[in-house]
C-alpha cells in the first residue's frame, strides 16, 4: 500500500469513532489512543508537525493487534491495520522503536527467530532436509518454539497419510514479524533467503500450520518480489487435513464423542485470507457436529490477543484481549476451543482457567487417528 | 479555583488519584490526552489542528466502581480540581471537553450488565457500556432496547443519558429518558442519589429527571435500570414521495395524532431528498421523501401500515415501495463512516437540531434555511434538513449547515462558526422552537441558555450552586457559569 493511500486513510479515520466497539486493544485498555481513530489522529498530529514521536505515542502503535477487525467493521473498509504498520515503518526509520521491538527484529535478522534461545527441532532425521518430497512441512518460528505438540501431531498425521514429507534443516523466518514491526526491507531479505531454501527443497507442496507464514507465502512474497517455484502448492494444515479427510487418506475413530466444541477463527487465516469453512467441516467430520459458533465469528471474529506481534511486544494487553475472547467462548458454552494458528493457542493457553481446553486443529485430528 | 497546578502539586494529586483507582487506571500521557480532547464538534477538530492550545485535562482517571467515583469526587472537592465525567466522548458540542483543565473521569471500565429482569423486561447496567455491546447482549437473549442513535457503535449508555439522546426509532420508543426507569448518580458533593425503582410515581417529583441532559454538570451516572423489549415479530418499511415539505409535515402530523405508532418516520426536505436518494440509492427524485416503518406483533404492524397507507395516499403521496426503507435500515450507520465528508473534510459544519410543536416547525425550517443561505451567501453556506423524531404534539428538525471554504484566519473562522450557529438557533427560538433535540448544549450553545429560558434559568443556576458550590463538575458547560 502506498503512502497516498495511507495519507487518505489517516484523513478519513482521524475523526471517526464508529469502529471503536470492535477494537480488541481498546476493549482491553479503554484508551481512546488505542482505537483506530486514535492511531489516525496521533499519526496525523505527527505528520502535521503538532506533535513529535515520544515513548507513549510510539508504544500505542505497537499495542495495536493489527487484527483488521476495524477494517472489516468499517462500511468502507479503510485499512487502519496498514496505517498502523506504515506508522511503525516511520517510527523504525526515525530510530524511535521500543527496545523490545528492536531486540526482536535483531534476533530475527541474526538468528531467524524472535525468541532469544531457540529450542531444538524434534523431527526424525529422515525428514530433515530431505529433497524432492511431496510435502515440505514448515512449522514456523512460534510453533518451533512454543508448540512441539503441534509438530508431533503433524508428524503423526503425515506418516499416517503415507506421503513423503520433509522439513527444512534450518527454517529461519518468513519475514512477516519483521514486516509487521515496521522493518520492511529486512523482512524482504529474510523472506528471500527462505524462498531460496524452499526452492532448493524441490517439494511439491508447501504446508504450514502458521496462519501468519501462510499469509506471507500466499500474499506477501509476491508483493515483496520474492519468488517461490511457480508449481509449488501453498496449503494451510486446516485445508490439507480436510482434503485428506475427504479423499479417505485420513480415517478417524468414531468411538469418541466430544461435546461443546467451538472454533476460533485466526485473524490471518480467516479475515485476511478468507479460509473459514475447511476447519469447520473438518471439525464436523471429527466430532459429528458443527462447531458452536461464537457470537462474533468468521470475518467478524475478535482477535485472540496474539495479534501479529502483540503477544511478543505487549504481553499484558495480549492476555487481556485473550481473556475477553475466552469469556465470549464461555458464554456460548464452549468447553473445547479449536484454532488453526499456534499463536492463538499460545495466548489462550496462557490465560485459560482449565474450564476450557485449547487445541490446534492438527492435534484434534491426530487424537482421532 | 485553582486552574493551573504546579508540577509539584500535580504529582501529589496524581499520587492521590492512584491511591483511589490504582496506578494502572490513571493516565497522564499526551497521546491519550490529545485523543480525549477532540470530539465531533467542528471547533475541537479545527482548534487542535490549528495548534491553538486546546484546553486539556492533566490526567484521565478510569474508576472501576461507584465507591471509587465517590472518593474521586470528594478528592476533587478537597483540592478544588475541576473534573469532567466522560463516556464515549463522541458528542458534537464540546460537552466532555476539559475546558478548565483538571481531570477526566472516564466511565468506560464500568461496562457491566448487572441484572436482566425477564418478567418486567428491564436491564440494570453500568454507564460505561457501549450501546452496541448492550444491544448485542440483549439480542443474544431475544431482547432489544430499541435505542439506535447514530453513535450506537461507539457511545456509552451514560453518555446518552447525559445528553438525553434520541435514537432513530424514537417516534415509538422515545428518548433515553423514557427508556430509563431508575438512575443512580454520584452528586458533585460526593453523595449518592438513587431514584425510586419505578418509572412513574407520585412520591414527590421524579428527581432523576434532573440528570437527563445535564451533561455531567450535576452528577455522574453510575447505574441505570433500562426498559427492554422482545425482538419484534415483524418489521416493515414503506417509502413515499410527497409533493412538498408542507404536505410531508402534515402527513407526519396526521399519522402521529391518529395515534399510529411508527417506529421509524423520516421526512427529508427537497435538498436532502436529492442528496440522499442520489448518493445512496442512485435515484433521481424530486419532492420530499418519507420513510416509514412499523415493528412489533405482525397483526398490529399490518393494521397500522394499512391506516398509514390511506393517510399517505390521500395526501398525494407516491408509493415508492419498501426497498428504500429496507436499504436505509440495513445501512443506517453507513453515512457516518468515512468518507463522511462532514467529518473528514475540513468543512465548517454543525447540526443545530431543534424541536417544536406542529404549528411552528415548518416556520422554523424556512427561517433557518433563509438565515443560512441568504445571511451567509458570501461564504457559500448550504443548508439541508430532515425530520426524524415525531410525537403526537410536534416533531424535531435536524438541519445541517455547511461552509466548504473555511477562512484561513482562525479568529475569523471561529467567529463565523459561532455567528452562523447563533443565527440558526435564534431563528428557531424566535419562531417558537426549542434548541436542541438530542445533540446536547455543551460548550457550543451554552451562551444561549439564558436567552432560551429567560428568568427560568435561575432555577438551574440555583440547583447547580447548591449541588456544586465550587463549580468543579464539568464547568463551563450548559451556560451554568465559569
Amino acid at each position: 500500500m502506498g503512502i497516498k493511500e495511507i495519507k487518505e486513510t489517516m484523513k478519513m479515520c482521524r475523526f471517526c469513532f464508529m469502529c471503536r466497539h470492535a477494537c480488541p486493544t481498546f476493549l482491553a485498555t479503554k484508551l481512546d489512543s488505542n482505537t483506530p481513530r486514535g492511531y489516525a489522529l496521533l499519526l496525523s498530529a505527527v505528520a502535521e508537525g503538532i506533535r513529535e514521536w515520544n515513548d507513549d505515542s510510539v508504544a500505542r502503535f505497537y499495542q495495536c493487534s493489527q487484527c483488521g477487525l476495524c477494517r472489516e467493521d468499517c462500511e468502507f473498509h479503510w485499512p487502519e491495520d496498514e496505517l498502523v504498520r506504515n506508522a511503525r515503518e516511520e517510527i523504525v526509520a526515525a530510530g524511535k522503536e521500543p527496545k523490545t521491538v528492536a531486540q526482536i527484529a535483531n534476533s530475527i535478522v541474526n538468528k531467524g527467530t524472535p525468541y532469544e534461545q531457540e529450542k531444538k527441532w524434534n523431527f526424525s532425521p529422515q525428514h530433515m532436509g530431505k529433497k524432492n518430497s511431496d510435502v515440505l512441512y514448515f512449522a514456523g518460528c512460534s510453533t518451533r518454539q512454543n508448540h512441539p505438540e503441534i509438530m508431533e501431531a503433524m508428524s503423526t498425521i503425515l506418516d499416517r497419510i503415507g506421503t513423503s514429507w520433509s522439513v527444512l534443516e534450518n527454517e529461519g523466518c518468513c519475514g512477516m514479524t519483521l514486516f509487521d514491526l515496521g522493518y520492511t526491507e529486512d523482512a524482504k531479505k529474510v523472506a528471500a533467503k527462505l524462498a531460496d531454501k524452499i526452492s532448493h527443497s524441490g517439494a511439491k507442496i508447501l504446508l504450514t500450520g502458521c496462519a501468519h507464514c501462510y499469509r506471507t507465502f500466499r500474499e506477501k512474497f509476491a508483493e515483496w518480489g520474492v519468488q517461490l517455484p511457480l508449481d509449488i502448492k501453498i496449503v494451510h494444515t486446516a485445508e490439507y487435513l480436510y482434503e485428506n479427510a475427504l479423499n479417505g487418506k485420513l480415517q478417524f475413530k468414531t468411538d469418541v464423542t466430544v461435546h461443546s466444541v467451538s472454533y476460533h477463527d485466526p485473524c490471518q487465516l480467516g479475515r485476511k485470507l478468507g479460509v473459514y469453512d475447511p476447519p469447520r467441516k473438518l471439525i464436523e467430520k471429527l466430532t459429528g457436529s458443527s462447531p458452536i459458533e461464537l457470537f462474533h465469528n468468521r470475518n467478524k471474529a475478535e482477535c485472540c490477543g496474539a495479534g501479529t506481534t502483540m503477544f511478543l511486544t505487549d504481553l499484558e494487553i495480549s492476555e487481556r484481549v485473550a481473556k475477553l475472547r475466552l469469556d465470549s467462548a464461555r458464554e456460548e458454552g464452549a468447553k473445547l476451543i479449536i484454532t488453526a494458528c499456534q499463536n492463538c493457542k499460545t495466548v489462550f493457553s496462557r490465560v485459560h482457567q482449565n474450564d476450557v481446553e485449547i487445541l490446534d486443529i492438527a492435534e484434534l485430528v491426530s487424537s482421532r487417528l | 479555583m485553582m486552574q493551573e497546578k504546579t508540577d509539584y502539586l500535580k504529582k501529589f494529586l496524581k499520587y492521590e488519584l492512584e491511591e483511589i483507582v490504582g496506578a494502572d487506571h490513571v493516565v497522564t500521557d499526551q497521546s491519550e490526552i490529545d485523543c480525549q480532547s477532540i470530539d465531533v464538534w467542528w471547533v475541537t477538530r479545527y482548534w487542535f489542528f490549528k495548534g491553538t492550545g486546546l484546553p486539556q485535562p492533566f490526567a484521565i482517571v478510569f474508576p472501576g466502581n461507584r465507591e471509587e467515583i465517590v472518593r474521586l469526587v470528594k478528592l476533587c472537592n478537597e483540592h478544588k480540581v475541576p473534573f469532567v465525567p466522560r463516556g464515549g466522548g463522541a458528542g458534537d458540542s464540546g460537552g466532555s471537553l476539559a475546558l478548565k483543565g483538571g481531570i477526566i473521569i472516564d466511565l468506560k471500565r464500568m461496562n457491566q450488565v448487572l441484572e436482566l429482569n425477564e418478567k418486567s423486561l428491564t436491564v440494570r447496567v453500568q454507564p460505561g457500556i457501549i450501546q452496541k455491546h448492550l444491544e448485542e447482549y440483549l439480542n443474544r437473549r431475544g431482547y432489544t432496547m430499541n435505542h439506535f442513535p447514530a453513535s450506537f457503535t461507539t457511545s456509552t449508555l451514560g453518555g446518552f443519558i447525559s445528553t438525553n439522546g434520541t435514537g432513530v426509532l424514537s417516534s415509538r420508543y422515545g428518548k433515553i429518558s423514557q427508556m430509563v426507569h431508575q438512575l443512580e448518580v454520584v452528586l458533585p458533593n460526593g453523595k449518592v442519589f438513587k431514584s425510586l425503582p419505578v418509572r412513574l410515581h407520585s412520591t414527590g417529583p421524579d428527581y432523576s429527571r434532573l440528570f437527563f441532559g445535564a451533561e455531567g454538570t450535576l452528577g455522574i451516572v453510575t447505574e441505570a435500570l433500562c426498559k427492554i423489549y422482545h425482538l419484534p415479530e415483524k418489521r416493515v418499511f414503506r417509502s413515499f414521495v410527497l409533493p412538498n415539505l408542507s404536505e410531508g409535515i402534515e402527513v407526519g402530523r396526521k399519522i402521529m395524532v391518529n395515534q399510529l405508532m411508527p417506529s421509524l418516520m423520516r421526512l427529508y426536505d427537497e435538498a436532502d431528498t436529492r442528496h440522499i436518494l442520489k448518493n445512496q440509492f442512485d435515484l433521481n427524485q424530486e419532492g420530499c421523501t418519507l420513510l416509514l416503518g412499523f415493528d412489533g406483533l405482525e397483526r398490529i404492524v399490518n393494521a397500522q401500515m394499512e391506516v398509514a397507507f390511506d393517510i399517505l395516499t390521500e395526501a398525494g403521496g407516491k408509493d415508492i415501495g419498501d426497498e428504500l426503507g429496507k436499504t436505509w435500515w440495513a445501512n443506517r450507520y453507513k453515512s457516518y463512516y468515512p468518507p463522511n465528508d462532514y467529518i473528514c473534510e475540513p468543512w465548517m459544519t454543525a447540526v443545530p437540531d431543534t424541536i417544536a410543536p406542529y404549528e411552528a416547525i415548518e416556520r422554523i425550517y424556512w427561517a433557518m434555511k433563509k438565515t443560512v443561505e441568504e445571511g451567509f451567501k458570501q461564504w457559500g453556506a448550504r443548508f439541508h434538513a430532515h425530520f426524524s423524531h415525531w410525537y403526537d404534539w410536534g416533531t424535531s428538525l435536524y438541519p445541517t449547515f455547511l461552509i466548504k471554504n473555511v477562512p484561513d484566519d482562525r479568529e475569523v473562522a471561529l467567529n463565523l462558526f459561532n455567528g452562523l450557529l447563533d443565527t440558526c438557533e435564534r431563528a428557531s427560538i424566535r419562531n417558537g422552537g426549542v434548541i436542541n433535540e438530542h445533540h446536547g448544549i455543551g460548550m457550543r450553545s451554552g451562551r444561549l441558555m439564558r436567552e432560551i429560558y429567560g428568568e427560568s434559568y435561575d432555577l438551574a443556576l440555583t440547583i447547580k450552586r447548591a449541588l456544586d458550590p465550587h463549580n468543579i463538575m464539568n464547568p463551563g458547560k450548559l451556560g451554568l457559569g465559569d
